[in-house]
């Protein structure tokens, strides 16, 4: 494939070298371990401090697959995807329902996953097994728009046959991430996600200011796309755009606040006000890294015109080319920027990839198959779990190359996700909640958002129903029957507190 | 020392504070004639980074001030 693609041999060598430090990572976190425990391998023994903390958290929730596919929606709707800035901030907001208390109780409870919560919280089996198959299918959606996202990224910078770019891409890079992933565990996860973090932020920074040289100011480029057949991706959205709008508030602000890694990055914080400064700033941060994948993909409609469906999520990759084919600058800063972004959708993936074998490991094969396995056995066995997956969803990341858009996956990730609300925000701020009904509504709302996603109703508009997800019709029931069963069986006696 | 509420028990405020800026933000009332223009940005979109941007300043006061001691 190399003779394939524009870089030369000096660019795919620091493209290699940089991916390839990863695995350094992997043995740098081996080395750090203190003790071969779940505790030490899943969330990094003592924990993070603010700083990376932060960037661990920035990197979990923007990832590099995050800049491809908000750059290519920005492609598709214009400035109407400013909704993104809403909807990462959102994420922030509703973290101040419960992301506090839950640090604090998981520091007390000595809490690894998120169904270990629960498990305290609610203490029912059912709800316990039906919350681990949630999440799991959720990050399972997750990790495969991650890999998916590489095979693009190669794909992008292919010529004649991308088709095997892409599919190499896919295992070679899957590769690398499962081995340092498996080796370092959280750790090594973390301070890739805090060195690329870093280096994405910036370095889309520079890329904005570089667009700016090349093309002139955003007022040229909006100015161009007024005069084009494009220019309704301008204008004022209409109704059903701001409906989504709200909606997508809603969907990711609930559900993104409800991923797994990242309520295992909270159980990692060192401290509370660790915590607290690292959302802070990430409240702050996430505006304006939302903000200018928007920029980017506003510069990419003026000047990258014609690109349509799957192809729009090639945007960024095409900004890429027209900035490497520019100058000396230009094109090594692409380089770095693509390695980057590579590494970031790589430590991405291997974080959602160690949560689910960590939920595998505790909640499954040790809360029903082997309940006295010791902890280097459940360390071992969420290994193998994380090789296991990796090699099935590779298989299906190749398989569905041209099948869906990464923003229709992220999608319906969402919508099963924010099921969850009710369990984690609610149950965390009201003793009353009980299980028997968060489990009813749980299922529910399962069944209501899956149906009217997947099921043929001529409502159902591209994917949404008078503009909002279907996850969040089947939330309003969830929350419905959480709510009502819980005051109902709760009238005779005070309801015992969480805490 | 912990830190004291500044709003104390009108912690209902926060969401309301929340919901009139993503009123504002999510341009519903702006006329779709007005095409002006500001650094690039359609008038509606700066309107609309402008309530983000209180939004985020918001929260982050809420993380650094408001809930410092908001753990159990």
């Amino acid at each position: 494939m190399f003779e394939l693609l524009p870089f030369g041999a000096g660019a795919w060598a620091v493209i290699f070298i940089y991916i390839g430090s990863l695995l350094l990572f992997g043995w740098y976190g081996y080395r750090s371990r203190t003790e071969n425990t779940l505790n030490d391998f899943y969330l990094a023994g003592s924990g993070f401090s603010t700083l990376v903390l932060l960037l661990t958290l920035y990197a979990t929730q923007y990832s590099g697959n995050t800049f491809f596919a908000f750059i290519g929606m920005t492609y598709r709707v214009g400035f109407a995807w400013i909704t993104s800035v809403y909807f990462m901030l959102a994420i922030i907001v509703f973290y101040l329902v419960y992301a506090l208390r839950l640090r604090a109780l998981s520091k007390r409870h000595g809490f690894i996953t998120p169904v270990d919560y629960l498990s305290y919280r609610f203490g029912s089996g059912t709800l316990n097994l039906l919350a681990a198959i949630v999440m799991i299918v959720s990050l399972s959606n997750f990790l495969l728009a991650q890999l998916m996202a590489m095979g693009r990224a190669m794909q992008g910078m292919a010529g004649g046959d991308s088709g095997i770019a892409y599919t190499s891409g896919v295992i070679v890079l899957a590769l690398i991430m499962v081995v340092y992933g498996t080796l370092g565990g959280l750790r090594a996860v973390a301070w890739t996600d805090a060195v690329q973090g870093s280096v994405l932020f910036i370095g889309f920074i520079v890329l904005i200011s570089t667009l700016v040289v090349k093309f002139g100011p955003l007022s040229v480029a909006t100015a161009g796309i007024l005069d084009s057949p494009a220019s309704a991706k301008v204008m004022l959205p209409d109704a059903d755009r701001m409906r989504q709008w709200l909606s997508y508030i809603l969907l990711v602000g609930m559900g993104g606040a409800l991923y797994p890694q990242a309520i295992q990055r909270i159980y990692a914080a060192r401290s509370g006000k660790a915590l607290r400064h690292s959302l802070a700033g990430m409240a702050i941060l996430q505006v304006f890294a939302t903000l200018i994948a928007v920029i980017a993909g506003i510069y990419a409609i003026a000047h990258i015109p014609g690109l349509e469906g799957v192809e729009a999520d090639q945007a960024l990759m095409r900004i890429f080319r027209l900035i490497q084919e520019d100058s000396l600058f230009g094109y090594w800063l692409v380089v770095i920027l693509f390695a980057a972004i590579i590494s970031a959708m790589m430590s991405t993936a291997d974080s959602a990839l160690l949560t689910i074998s960590s939920m595998v490991t505790k909640d499954v094969y040790g809360g029903y198959l082997r309940g006295n396995a010791s902890q280097a056995e459940l360390t071992r066995v969420g290994k193998l779990c994380s090789w296991a997956l990796i090699v099935f969803l590779v298989w299906l990341a190749i398989v569905l190359k041209d099948k869906a858009t990464l923003i229709s996956l992220i999608d319906r990730k969402f919508d099963i996700l924010v099921q969850l609300a009710p369990a984690f925000m609610l149950g965390i701020r009201w003793g009353k909640l009980r299980a028997q009904p968060v489990v009813l509504g749980l299922m529910t709302g399962l069944a209501v958002s899956l149906v009217l996603a997947f099921g043929p109703f001529d409502f159902v508009i591209g994917g949404k129903i008078w503009g909002f997800h279907p996850g969040l019709y089947g939330l309003l029931l969830n929350l419905g029957i959480a709510v009502g069963g819980s005051l109902l069986l709760s009238e005779p006696e005070q309801g015992a507190s969480p805490q | 020392m912990k830190n004291r509420s500044p709003l104390q028990n009108k912690r209902y405020l926060i969401p309301v504070v929340y919901m009139l800026l993503a009123g504002l933000g999510i341009p519903w009332y702006m006329p779709a004639e007005l095409t002006m223009m500001i650094f690039g940005f359609p008038l509606w979109a700066c309107v609309s980074l402008f309530a983000v941007f209180i939004a985020a300043a918001f929260t982050a006061w809420l993380y650094l001030v408001e809930f410092a001691d908001d753990e159990p």
